[in-house]
């Protein structure tokens, strides 16, 4: 899995948390009940739909959304309401860096519209709403003052999408909406969203995914980008070509090696005129697409407002998005692309609604996605999965001790999967070299927090602890500090138990007294070698939980 | 212009000489034939105000674009004047007739000075009691600016000369609507008879002038332009900005001087310089002006026999009195066909709203209401039960500008949320939406119609209500109202077809749908009821879906730009049109679709204005028995042989009568007697099942 163009801002790491494994959404109570021992299958949960509605809202790059849904007994949601503005976000942050005072505004007057309606449904606009925002909005020079704004007008608390929800979103669309289409039956079939300030793409294989990329290439990004050449028909479109060239290389080297032979195309715009671009199987020609978007080069935005039925802010972003979607697909050399005719932006809302509290195949889809990295280091996967199986039983075993939930132990699975990925630059220091490449790299589903704490938690599997002066560590918020400290505690303690590297401890029986934590290891007759091993990396189990591991004898 | 077009100005003019025709039929109770004569006056008083006013102001700017028609502005108002001449001919002739038929039957207006010298003297000092001091005479001074005359309203006019110095001059005298026309006339017995109060007020305004004599008198009255409209770009303040629009209205230009009977040359002179207007803008009346004060001569107490029998509104089979109508919604959709059956569900579906603790909300356009209109009552306490009610109240609805103002400050004062329509449309779509709470889930009731949430034209004009809670309409009038509200952008609805986006290209689309059947050999038929036929785009698309071979019945009331005719572009189209008692209204839509027939109900007529300038709605109807009662209205209406015409090439209308052999069938009687059985029916139904009281919990 290869990660191309780290378009979020490293601020965002430092970002907190939304809540998500223990409390994965206000319409849900979730009761953890244990993990399993031998694989990370998801935490068995008792789900209680709450039956009121609900409602989500999106701050896009072009408009401000809000979908007020009904929840279903059996957990699902059913569309009540849906509303839709115009806003120029993406514009403005493009042009000018930053939200200006008169998009604020408006986006507050949205809001506060929407405010309204959702009080005709019985629901109060507050913290307890999931409310996201576009990603691109990190690159906005004041997005905190703009995020308090909004906050402080209409009292919601309003969180940026990162890169791992938007390939979760992504993941959702495909496997919710377009699963059945005939194209991701195709063997390999990619999966391309242009975003406003991103483009990325997912290969599906078999129906799974198996490579995730992504590139700095996106509608409103390239419009402004193009903005001053006050160019349109041929030379207009040679302008975009141009500013998307070296990643649409990157694109070709990417897929160089397992050609796509279906595309399907799904983004805010390249949705919205479907309807002009499709066949009644939603496909369209090369041919097709290239004379739209030759036609749509030659209009004003007002033309385009008012021949294809859209605002102005898609008018604006049109162009680039059919442009790059076409250069995307005589790239790839596919003579056809899919374009689901659904609507982009309440599908996009209703699967915010369940992205944050997926588990199943989208964990699923993230051990995939770690072990396709962990290959790509050659590093020993029997280790590595064994290490997981060991790392899970304990974290399931010491579940009230460490008090953490379902997302954790996945966060703990893949860095059980990555921790000895350093060794593919050097054995020595192998677990800096482990932190290095993780945190470089890009894993479906897991955003850029995720990733950053996967990466320490590999960088702790040895040697010295969490220390404040480790740079990475130190920037994380004190509760992120603490997951890592806790789960690289465990991970140690797996690695140690894996310390001869052929799986031999098979079975561990967990103990705790008041001071210590028993391990009995019922088959392995001599443990010496791991209690040598212990008395290396227990230490951090010590500190955190203030037990210290004790290998028993043998019986 | 290639395409065959009737000019629209000129069609509504043979639309309501259709009216008049049933004002001239001799089967007809004679004092509803006086209602159809008041009718075609008070449309006429509307025709000239908004379609010789903007055809005035054009001719003004000078402006010659042709109509389809291939008419200029100023060849259209001199068409539009030859043909009213004729039409007022008509329409006081009749007058005539009608006043000597009514005589014997003992409803006489007789002249005022073939009356007894008692009864005269009774009406003077009714006149010195109640007439003349309600009067405020305006002099009119060569020197300093004309008065300002009151529009439509009555004037007499009166020369006065000095006693003294035999010096002259002129008043006029407006003569209050408050008063009304007639001033009664002691009687003996049941018959009753009455003077026109100009007649009255001209012998005896003397008493107003001392020192003075009136020399001659004479009555008249002008029409002003209310083609003003809000500049709506401009507009910070619609509400204020209306106002000001209803005051300009009142010193607007003078497009209409009706003089009474027998007014003098020098008189008129004088008319035409207070006014303004020249002889292009100047019909003599032969007889009393403003035949529209005749609807109050229609409605005199007794004389029963000379009115229709009434037909009450029947009660919905579909909707028990003993359960909630959104109980009734709720097991399947409502149709209602008014006025034969009653509006009182939709009106009950409010009321309940009002007080129902699991309504959340209510939403509702307002276009014109009624005087004193419940409607307006349930969202007034459902704003004060704590429910979000929001109410499009559009201002811009023309002549209704005033109370709609009023009607929205109401609302406002209690707590209602309003919205002054939409910037640049009017909002003309007839909706409801009611959002229930129903265990722990949002359920819409929705009510879609072709009609106004008016309870009084609802006893009197035939419109279809659909009352619905199927989800995909909710979701679709929960999209209507946020966009009309000004919260969302209007997204991509999945039932309902709005205009201006929409409508009129899904019209086109289904048109040439059913064309392209037509070509291919399968039977096409489209049937379309509207009230106004004159979109060019709509008109073209029918002619080639005719030469394509589609049947084509249009049941068109009013303007009908189409022409039918012989061509191969016109020989699969048939135009009628039906006046009878009630105001045909309701708008359906139906394309055969292959046997699978599209059917439609709509707010909307099939007009430039409706399609491209208003905010409507097209309704499809998809329940089955919905749908079999919407063709079978269609039909119906198409087998009258009484009261319906057809409409001929020239834009004129040929009344239709029975073939020889063949029944008298008239549709809306038909209707009626349906909408009875049916009621019945039902009520012997419930009658023969008794329904116990049981304990609350069982």
């Amino acid at each position: 899995m290869c990660g191309r163009g780290a378009d979020i801002n490293p601020d965002s790491t430092i970002r907190k948390r939304e809540k998500r494994a223990s409390v994965p959404h206000s319409s849900y109570i979730l009761h953890c009940a244990g993990l399993p021992s031998r694989q990370a299958a998801p935490v068995s949960a008792v789900l209680l739909p709450d039956p009121s509605p609900t409602a989500v809202i999106h701050v896009g790059a072009g408009s401000v959304s809000m979908l007020i849904a009904d929840t279903l007994p059996d957990g699902s949601h059913t569309p009540v309401d849906f509303l839709e503005q115009p806003a120029p976000l993406g514009r403005d942050i493009f042009r000018h860096g930053g939200v200006t005072p008169e998009t604020t505004e408006r986006i507050v007057a949205i809001l506060r519209g929407f405010a309204a309606t959702a009080a005709e449904s019985g629901i109060t606009l507050g913290p307890q709403v999931r409310a996201v925002a576009t990603n691109i909005l990190i690159e906005a020079n004041n997005h905190d003052r703009f995020l308090n704004r909004l906050q402080i007008a209409c009292g919601l608390t309003i969180n940026p999408i990162d890169d791992g929800e938007m390939t979760r979103l992504i993941y959702l669309k495909t496997r919710r909406r377009l699963r059945d289409s005939p194209p991701m039956k195709r063997p390999r079939a990619l999966v391309i969203h242009v975003g406003p300030g991103n483009t990325r793409a997912l290969l599906f294989e078999n129906s799974s995914i198996s490579r995730y990329t992504s590139y700095r290439m996106g509608t409103h990004r390239t419009r402004e980008a193009i903005e001053g050449s006050h160019n349109g028909g041929p030379a207009l479109l040679r302008v975009i070509r141009e500013s998307g060239s070296a990643n649409l290389g990157q694109l070709r080297f990417d897929y160089r090696d397992t050609p796509p032979d279906a595309l399907v195309a799904i983004g805010y715009e390249i949705q919205q005129i479907a309807p002009f671009l499709t066949d009644s199987r939603g496909n369209c020609s090369l041919k097709n697409l290239r004379r739209i978007s030759d036609q749509a080069a030659d209009m004003s935005d007002l033309d385009l407002v008012q021949h294809f039925r859209i605002d102005y802010q898609t008018a604006e972003a049109l162009v680039p998005a059919l442009e790059i979607n076409l250069a995307i697909a005589e790239t790839l050399g596919l003579a056809e692309i899919h374009i689901p005719y659904s609507e982009y932006e309440k599908g996009l809302l209703l699967d915010l609604l369940v992205s944050s509290g997926l588990t199943d195949s989208l964990d699923q889809e993230v051990l995939r996605s770690a072990r396709i990295l962990a290959a790509r280091y050659q590093s020993d996967p029997s280790h590595g999965e064994h290490v997981a199986r060991i790392s899970l039983h304990l974290f399931e075993k010491l579940a009230r001790l460490h008090g953490m939930g379902i997302h954790d132990a996945l966060l703990l699975h893949v860095a059980a999967i990555l921790h000895e990925v350093g060794t593919f630059v050097s054995p020595r220091a192998h677990h800096k070299h482990s932190e290095y490449l993780i945190l470089n790299s890009e894993i479906f589903g897991l955003d850029r927090l995720d990733v950053t704490v996967i990466a320490l938690i590999s960088r702790y599997h040895r040697h010295s602890g969490p220390q404040l002066d480790h740079p990475t560590y130190a920037a994380l918020p004190k509760e992120e500090r603490l997951r890592v400290c806790k789960l690289a505690a465990i991970l140690r303690v797996a690695d140690a138990l894996e310390r001869t590297h052929d799986q031999r401890v098979r079975d561990i029986q967990v103990t705790t007294t008041h001071r210590s934590l028993h391990l009995r290891l019922p088959g392995v007759t001599d443990v010496a070698v791991e209690r040598l091993a212990m008395q290396g990396k227990g230490d951090l189990f010590q500190e955190v939980f203030g037990l210290e591991v004790v290998i028993e004898d043998p019986a | 212009m290639s395409m065959p077009y009737v000019n629209r100005e000129l069609s509504w003019i043979e639309f309501n000489q259709r009216v008049l025709e049933q004002a001239q039929n001799p089967r007809l109770p004679l004092l509803e034939r006086v209602k159809f004569l008041a009718i075609t006056a008070s449309n006429l008083d509307e025709f000239f105000q908004v379609r010789v006013g903007s055809l005035t102001l054009m001719r003004r700017s000078a402006r010659q674009r042709r109509d389809p028609s291939g008419l200029t502005p100023i060849q259209q108002l001199q068409a539009i004047r030859r043909r009213l001449l004729r039409f007022m001919d008509d329409q006081y002739q009749l007058l005539d007739e009608l006043l000597l038929s009514l005589s014997p039957l003992g409803l006489t207006l007789p002249r005022l000075s073939s009356l007894p010298a008692s009864s005269q003297e009774k009406l003077a000092a009714y006149f010195h009691a109640s007439i003349g001091p309600l009067l405020t005479p305006l002099a009119i001074d060569p020197d300093s600016p004309p008065p300002l005359i009151p529009a439509l309203q009555l004037i007499l006019i009166a020369r006065l000369a000095c006693d003294d110095s035999g010096a002259t001059r002129h008043v006029l005298i407006p003569l209050p609507e408050s008063l009304g026309r007639r001033v009664a006339v002691e009687t003996p017995g049941e018959a009753q008879s009455f003077v026109w109060i100009e007649d009255l007020a001209a012998r005896h305004i003397g008493s107003l002038f001392p020192g003075e004599t009136v020399a001659a008198t004479a009555t008249f009255r002008v029409t002003r332009n209310g083609d003003i409209a809000v500049q709506e770009e401009d507009a910070i303040d619609l509400a204020g900005e209306m106002e000001d629009v209803l005051a300009a209205r009142k010193t607007a230009d003078t497009i209409r001087v009706e003089l009474g009977p027998r007014m003098s040359r020098e008189l008129a002179k004088v008319v035409h310089q207070v006014c303004s207007t020249g002889p292009d803008e100047t019909y003599r009346c032969p007889g009393p002006i403003g035949l529209a004060a005749l609807m109050d001569l229609a409605f005199t107490p007794g004389f029963d026999h000379l009115r229709d029998p009434d037909w009450p509104a029947q009660a919905s089979p579909d909707i028990s009195p003993a359960e909630t109508v959104f109980e009734a919604i709720a097991r399947r959709d409502v149709l209602l066909h008014h006025p034969y059956e009653s509006f009182e569900p939709v009106l009950r579906m409010l009321d309940e709203a009002a007080v129902d603790p699991d309504v959340l909300s209510i939403k509702q356009v307002l276009y014109r209401t009624a005087r004193n209109s419940r409607i307006i009552d349930a969202l007034i306490r459902a704003a004060e039960n704590g429910k979000h009610v929001t109410v499009l109240v559009e201002l811009k609805a023309r002549f209704d500008e005033a109370r709609n103002l009023n009607r929205a400050e109401e609302l406002q004062r209690a707590g209602v949320q309003i919205v002054y329509g939409v910037k640049g449309l009017k909002t003309h779509a007839k909706i409801c939406m009611i959002v229930r709470r129903e265990t722990g889930r949002l359920r819409r009731y929705v009510h879609l119609g072709t009609g106004n949430y008016n309870e009084s034209t609802a006893r009197l004009y035939t419109d279809i209500s659909l009352l619905t809670c199927r989800p995909d309409y909710g979701a679709d009038a929960s999209l209507f109202f946020n966009a009309v509200t000004g919260r969302s952008k209007l997204l991509r609805f999945q039932r309902l077809v709005p205009a201006p986006t929409e409508m009129k290209p899904r019209l086109l689309s289904l048109i040439a749908s059913e064309a392209e059947r037509a070509r291919r050999g399968s039977p096409a038929r489209i049937i379309a009821k509207v009230n106004s036929l004159q979109d060019p785009d709509i008109i073209a698309a029918l002619y080639d879906a005719s030469a394509a071979g589609v049947e084509i019945l249009l049941n068109v009331r009013g303007i009908c730009c189409l022409k039918p005719g012989t061509s191969k572009k016109q020989k699969n189209i048939t135009v009628i049109s039906v006046i009878d008692r009630f105001l045909e209204h309701a708008r359906i839509f139906s394309f055969l679709n292959d046997g699978d027939p599209e059917i439609f109900i709509a707010s909307a007529d099939w007009m430039g204005r409706n399609l491209d300038r208003r905010v409507e709605l097209m309704i499809p109807i998809e329940d089955a028995r919905a749908r079999r009662r919407l063709t079978k209205i269609l039909e119906t209406l198409f087998r009258d042989n009484t009261q319906a015409s057809r409409i001929l090439a020239d834009g004129s209308s040929q009344k239709l009568s029975p073939a020889p052999g063949e029944k008298p069938f008239r549709a809306q009687e038909q209707f009626y007697r349906e909408a009875r059985r049916t009621a019945k029916a039902r009520e012997h139904e419930r009658a023969m099942r008794f329904e116990p009281h049981l304990p609350h919990d069982t």
